[in-house]
């Protein structure tokens, strides 16, 4: 492992940039922003799962007093859009598929007078039969949710790679089981909001609070029938992203509807009815079928899954969802034989797709179940069983997924130390149980526009401070602090020296936001470059200065010198005072690129989909109340394989939100429906854990070192939940016997599958 | 635009006087957690709201060996769980308030909101039907005691009649030795309204029980007192036994609903498990 580099920013505890803004309040998030005229937008919803629009009469509502305009499909080219499958529409064109879905919306001068202007809407409705289930909507006699599709199902997954019959046959024993995973949504504390302007040259402007600004203004593009440069996104501060507010929705393309129609600037923010009905895409849920063999000393040689994912109405992320389901956890352990099939269906429900994790969190839910009960058959420790299989550096998955760096045996390791795993193991209480389990994300994935990189522009200051020009934007997750760092040691300068810009599409270049786990890695290697470029041009005018050749010159803690010659160094900021005031008005500028050692998966879905891959392992013990049923935490912890921690404060806090999302994930969160409608849109009726629900937790980061990575670094983001529900799911079964296959699991299943036992 | 007349009246009989004025179009406000929250999802549209802030002394807690406590029906959650006299005198309240929602609720929720409210879902109600309490209400016509077992009818529905403010909650003093447990269960998170709740205050005298009062909240159209249950125990020696028949008799007394929480079976098996579990509880205090 290469750490040759001596580091005076990376992996120092700093605080974070936009951090005073967010602790006194004065982060402007879309609620705060508020342009002159203004107008307050409501959407009318679909009260049905599945109906027919006969007739839309917005006579009354347009004549209420103050309101400005209502908007229908009429108001729109009726093409349809979406992330990979353009199948949905700003506002329903004759058709509703799913209860919230965007009928009719109305500007009016305040909230009160746009939600009486809703209650004047007139619809006459036919109600059709819904499908909501996926097993049910893949028969053939099932309603046709949309009727240019031949059946429901919306995507279709068949890889086999080697030869799993033969290798079930080698196999000493072969584990099967079938998991159902729930849909999850991410909660963040501020909902889907935008305030849209059009000006009348034919221009949008949008500020949002999307964690995508390109791939939203792209898309926002397509649905409007404009071009990309007419739609101007600028990012708002964002209360939370999580995959949520990565541009699925229609927010912001009936706020900007609205203000095209009205002529004044348009807020609409999605209430928490709203956004659990009809905002942030919740997880896509799916059933696992899961089959694996195993020989007698643990060693994985084969494994075969049957993935059925709830699409919902509309299709968003979850066909990429699917892939990653049905495929990336072959990227975990080595072994070559291996056979999914994966559904991706239709139903008459909110449409599913990106959170935190992706496809991971349930592919590994259903996969650490099989390896765990696998180990329990078998008699070997589940922490030996990981490690035996563990992938290592240079591993190429069947899928042609080619691992660099990758400390996934030290992470089983560190887990099993800060668990205390032997000793507890070998003294094991009465009904509590220690459970593990492993995962592997990627840093970045190449899909949009074959296209998995970034760029960054660096300008210097006439006293010295660097300013990064980026449109990845901050999502709440802390990546404008990475970005600074990475700037300040590459620039040799303190992180304060650094500032970075708001995300704003028509004045950052092209970048695909945060999704992936990719912004440290992809955005943070296009930072570096644009850093390094810049540096140059500083040199070339300190050689000057100092006599020296620009090649031996370094940068450390805002001073420039030669090398072993500290003591007669310039400040960064006389430097560029003298370069910018000579050079015939040259700017200190330039911009840095990257693009991942990726390839976009064929048509069999092969090919190495991230330029690098992260590794963790989780454990926890818990203890199981044999009269209710309740599951107590009573440790946790989580090792991750980061490659280089670039910023501690920032890594220490992803791993403990994807844990406590994780802890939701499994044991209480799920929204439920009631022929297609939820039941619980609230938080009063959907709980997430919280502070007081957590358990003592500890993690640890592996020594590890990414060579193509900023400094060493990868990626992070997601990759604390994707296991979290099968450790903890594991660690019952240690303690009690009993699998609760169907998240979430509840104390009140957990019971059940006790008394089903007995 | 949603409009309504507010009124501050700076006494009960002020108030009293608006509510007769008024009728069913006025609601009265006090910390505001729940009629806010009714007013936004336009489950309530009063054209009156009268804000009881400005009565002198409508939070008052008093504390005095003779009469017992005197909560003001304007007492935060917060200012109950931490006053003194309940601190000393009345663990059970202490400990039941301290689990309410979270601090940011019990700094604004008043106890006469919540019991007015009459939510079944919510914890003061079931420990004061557990020590004894009552309720004191004001009208225009004058002024009634009611005890707290009689005080809740329905789904957010007591026995105040219109014009009725509710002014006081009085609970006697607790005599010596007596015993007490309060479990919220809690499955899915601390914040969590109770899956089920069972406050329990009972004395001991040569080995039987002399006297015993459970409340029971979360798994009834109301809050409830067990008292079929209670009467297993009564002047009976304890036994494991008359525990758990107890138990069984309160989850007959029970009426859940299916919900997030659990199902109505589960939540009555529940009421029996804890049911023992508090008994148990209240034994080793």
């Amino acid at each position: 492992m290469a750490k040759a580099e001596n580091f005076s920013v990376v992996g120092r505890r700093v605080r974070r940039v936009e951090g005073y803004e967010k602790v006194t309040g004065e982060s402007r998030y879309i609620a705060d922003i508020v342009l002159p005229r203004m107008l307050i937008g409501k959407v009318l919803r679909s009260p049905y799962p599945h109906a027919r629009i006969l007739n839309i009469d917005t006579g009354k509502a347009e004549k209420l007093r103050g309101v400005r305009c209502v908007v229908t499909a009429e108001d729109t080219i009726k093409k349809p859009w979406g992330a990979f499958f353009a199948d949905q529409y700003p506002l329903s064109v004759g058709k509703v598929r799913y209860v919230g879905e965007e009928v009719a919306a109305v500007a009016a001068i305040d909230r009160e007078t746009a939600e009486e202007a809703l209650d004047l809407i007139e619809i006459d409705w036919e109600e059709l039969p819904g499908v909501f289930d996926a097993e049910e909507a893949m028969r053939p006699e099932a309603p046709r949710i949309h009727e240019d599709r031949e059946s429901n199902v919306a995507m279709v997954i068949d890889v086999e790679r080697g030869n799993v019959e033969k290798a079930f046959a080698e196999s000493d024993i072969v584990v099967e089981d079938t998991f159902q995973s729930a849909p999850q949504w991410h909660c963040a504390i501020e909902t889907i909001g935008s305030v849209a302007e059009y000006s009348p040259s034919g221009k949008y402007t949008i500020y949002m609070n999307t964690q995508t600004l390109f791939n939203a203004r792209y898309r926002i593009a397509a649905a409007l029938g404009v071009r990309e440069t007419d739609v101007r996104i600028i990012q708002s501060a964002v209360g939370g992203g999580f995959g949520g507010k990565s541009c699925d929705d229609n927010n912001a393309l009936v706020a900007a509807i609205l203000a095209r129609k009205a002529g004044k600037p348009v807020k609409l923010i999605n209430t928490r009815e709203e956004e659990f009905l009809a905002g942030s895409r919740p997880r896509v849920f799916m059933k696992i079928y899961v089959k694996m063999g195993f020989k007698k000393d643990g060693k994985i040689r084969a494994k075969q899954t049957r993935v059925i994912a709830d699409n919902g109405a509309y299709s968003a992320k979850a066909p990429a969802i699917t892939g990653v389901a049905a495929l990336r956890h072959d990227t975990c352990y080595k072994y070559s034989d291996v056979k999914t099939q994966a559904y991706l269906v239709y139903t008459n429900k909110i449409p599913t797709g990106a959170f935190r994790g992706f496809g991971n969190p349930s592919a590994e839910w259903a996969v650490e179940q099989a390896i765990d009960e696998a180990a329990h058959k078998l008699g070997i420790d589940p922490l030996e069983i990981a490690r035996i299989n563990a992938a290592e550096p240079g591993y190429v998955s069947p899928h042609g997924n080619r691992v660099i760096s990758c400390e996934l045996k030290q992470c089983i390791d560190k887990a099993g130390e800060l668990m205390d795993w032997k000793n507890k193991r070998a003294d094991k209480k009465p009904n509590t149980g220690l459970g593990l389990a492993c995962t592997v994300h990627v840093s970045g994935k190449r899909h949009f526009g074959d296209y998995d990189g970034s760029s960054a522009t660096i300008k210097i200051n006439e006293d010295g401070k660097a300013l990064i020009l980026s449109g990845e934007g901050e999502a709440g997750q802390g990546c404008f602090t990475t970005m600074c760092a990475i700037a300040a040691e590459e620039l040799g300068v303190p992180i304060e020296d650094v500032e970075i810009s708001q995300a704003d599409t028509d004045l950052t270049t092209f970048c695909l936001g945060a999704f992936a786990s990719r912004l440290t890695y992809i955005s943070g290697n296009a930072v570096r470059d644009a850093a390094a470029k810049v540096k140059q041009q500083l040199f070339e005018q300190a050689a000057e200065m100092l006599e020296a050749n620009a090649e031996d010159l370094i940068a450390r803690d805002g001073k420039i010198f030669v090398k072993g010659a500290e003591q007669k160094s310039l400040a960064v900021g006389d430097v560029a005072r003298a370069r910018l005031f000579r050079n015939g008005g040259a700017p200190i500028v330039a911009s840095g690129k990257f693009d991942a050692d990726s390839v976009l998966q064929d048509s069999s879905r092969y090919g190495n989909e991230s330029g690098a891959y992260n590794y963790g392992c989780q454990a926890a013990q818990v203890e199981v109340d044999l009269d209710t049923g309740q599951v107590k935490i009573l440790e946790y912890v989580a090792a991750s394989d980061c490659g280089t921690v670039i910023n501690p404060v920032g890594a220490e806090g992803q791993v403990e939100g994807s844990v406590a999302q994780g802890i939701g994930y499994a044991l209480i969160e799920g929204l439920r429906f009631d022929e297609g409608r939820p039941v619980n849109p609230n938080f009063s009726d959907y709980r997430i854990p919280s502070m007081r629900d957590m358990p003592p937790l500890k993690h640890a980061f592996a020594d590890s070192y990414e060579p193509t990575g900023p400094f060493g670094a990868k990626g992070l983001g997601e990759l604390g939940m994707d296991p979290t529900a099968a450790v903890i799911s594991n660690a019952i079964f240690d303690a009690v016997g009993v699998r609760v296959k169907t998240l979430p699991i509840t104390p009140e299943k957990v019971l059940r599958a006790l008394k089903e036992k007995k | 635009m949603v409009k309504f007349d507010y009124f501050e009246p700076t006494s009960v009989e002020e108030a009293c006087a608006l509510l007769e004025q008024r009728g069913d179009q006025a609601k009265l406000i006090a910390g505001g957690t729940a009629l806010l929250i009714w007013m936004r999802m336009k489950l309530l549209n009063p054209r009156v709201v009268v804000s009881l802030a400005k009565i002198p002394d409508f939070d008052r807690i008093r504390f005095d060996p003779k009469n017992g406590l005197t909560i003001g029906a304007g007492a935060r959650h917060r200012d109950i769980e931490t006053h003194p006299a309940v601190r000393q005198h009345y663990p059970l309240l202490h400990e039941t308030f301290r689990k309410v929602a979270q601090p940011r609720i019990r700094n604004m929720a008043t106890i006469g909101g919540n019991l007015c409210q009459g939510d079944p879902l919510t914890d003061p109600g079931a420990s004061l039907l557990a020590l004894d309490a009552e309720a004191l209400l004001a009208s225009s016509k004058g002024n009634r005691t009611v005890p707290l077992d009689q005080f809740f009818v329905d789904y957010y529905q007591t026995v105040i009649e219109p014009g009725e403010i509710l002014t006081e909650i009085r609970v006697p003093t607790p005599t010596n030795g007596l015993r007490w447990a309060h479990i919220k269960f809690l499955p899915r998170s601390q914040e969590d309204f109770a899956t089920v709740g069972v406050a329990l205050t009972m004395r001991l005298q040569d080995g039987a029980c002399s006297d015993i009062r459970l409340g029971l909240n979360s798994v009834a159209p109301t809050i409830l007192r067990a008292k079929r249950a209670e009467e297993i125990l009564r002047r009976q020696k304890i036994s494991d036994k008359l525990i758990s028949e107890m138990a069984e008799v309160a989850a007959s007394e029970t009426d859940p609903i299916d919900d997030n929480r659990g199902s109505a079976e589960y939540k009555r098996e529940m009421v029996k498990v804890l049911v023992r579990r508090a008994v148990r509880e209240a034994l080793r205090t």
